[in-house]
């Protein structure tokens, strides 16, 4: 056997155990690695991609593009914060908005208030189908920034804005806590910031009122303009 | 109706992705990973590449999967970038010039029943021995003993005439 002939042979011996080939020239056989590619792939049953490996590749892009939203350089996105709570003081509604919302009636920072809008409207922010026990989702609806969750069947909401500068928070992927991508402040699922995170204690995230109306969780939010 | 969970209930809570941003691509995603892949599986010939491959289509693909264009362009749009994945593969690993990928892969069996099509030309005009030996390796899966028991021939022999056919095959050009 030529040193081709084995090149090609360990080849087709790669395609047949599902492995990468090993990198090398093709030289003259480009033609018969392509084809020997096209021939294994005929094989019935061969070519089909595996439904974990579907799941897998569609996770990644999820990820990558959470991703995309959380790497916005964090002054610009503090910055963009801090206009959005002007607006929301002004009464025009927005994520910042509720920190200050809920804490408006000169209650002592440090304690956990439920959101109190003095106009609200009870909103859907998520299905029931879709919350399973154990699960949690974002949700963005009047100008709130908020998370719904169902923690041993209890379903229930928190603003997801951080109550030290605002950030938006991300769950952890444990599933257990919330966390803030600007200066790791953490809080537990039940809005208590978590101990030990920062020097001085935060305020807990504020409580968004829930019920359900048939299909729909439905949260009671500030009226819209 | 508000109920707020009790401070020390630590169960894990699995993080469920809201439905209407998603939905958008992940939909386009679902129409298509399976086309790509057959496509993408029949030019690596293998499922470590083809996941690669088709993993790494996807990833660049993804600021432009939309549900408000028609299958077919959006098809078309994959195909074209899973090529170049595919040819930046061949180029770097097996040292193949661009343009000769270019031209050996612009032939599409892009559906199952096309590659069907394109096997049964190849294996066609080829001596009964090498169409027979290509079919038992490659289209029924046996290992090269096998193939060397069910053609009477040693393993040696067997091994080459995979080889001749695979060249013979190669050398009638590019099946349509």
């Amino acid at each position: 056997m030529s040193r081709a002939d084995r090149r090609l042979q360990r080849f087709i011996d790669a395609l047949l155990k599902e492995r990468k080939p090993r990198r090398g020239d093709a030289g003259d056989d480009l033609r018969a690695m392509q084809l020997a590619a096209q021939l294994h792939a005929a094989h019935p049953g061969s070519a089909e991609p595996s439904p974990a490996f579907i799941d897998n590749l569609a996770r990644r892009m999820r990820e990558s593009e959470d991703g995309d939203s959380t790497t916005v350089p964090m002054p610009q996105r503090r910055r963009f914060l801090a206009a959005a709570g002007l607006a929301a003081a002004a009464g025009v509604g927005a994520g910042f908005g509720i920190d200050r919302l809920a804490q408006g009636g000169g209650a002592p920072a440090g304690t956990q208030r439920p959101l109190l809008p003095a106009e609200a409207d009870w909103v859907a922010v998520a299905r029931v189908a879709d919350l399973q026990l154990g699960q949690m989702q974002r949700f963005s609806a009047n100008g709130i920034e908020g998370f719904v969750l169902n923690v041993g069947g209890r379903i229930s909401a928190l603003s997801a804005v951080c109550t030290d500068q605002g950030c938006i928070l991300k769950a952890d992927p444990s599933g257990t806590r919330l966390n803030c991508p600007c200066h790791y402040a953490t809080f537990n699922l039940d809005g208590t910031p978590r101990t030990g995170t920062y020097k001085y204690g935060l305020t807990p995230l504020p409580v968004i009122q829930v019920r359900m109306n048939g299909e729909s969780v439905e949260a009671l939010l500030p009226k819209t303009l | 109706m508000t109920d707020v969970p009790s401070g020390d209930a630590p169960t894990p809570l699995h993080v469920v992705d809201s439905q209407p941003p998603k939905a958008d691509w992940e939909t386009v995603y679902r129409t298509h990973v399976v086309a790509v892949y057959r496509y993408v599986y029949a030019r690596t010939g293998n499922r470590a590449d083809a996941e690669d491959v088709t993993s790494t289509t996807f990833m660049r693909a993804l600021p432009r999967l939309r549900a408000d264009v028609s299958d077919g362009e959006m098809r078309a749009y994959l195909r074209a970038t899973a090529r170049t994945v595919l040819a930046d593969l061949w180029h770097d690993r097996y040292r193949a010039p661009l343009k000769q990928i270019d031209e050996e892969m612009t032939p599409n069996a892009w559906s199952s029943e096309q590659r069907d099509v394109d096997v049964e030309y190849v294996l066609d005009g080829l001596p009964p021995n090498y169409r027979r030996v290509l079919e038992l390796r490659f289209l029924r899966g046996y290992s090269i003993k096998e193939t060397a028991a069910a053609l009477g021939v040693t393993i040696g022999n067997a091994k080459v005439l995979q080889l001749r056919a695979l060249r013979k095959a190669a050398a009638q050009g590019s099946p349509r």
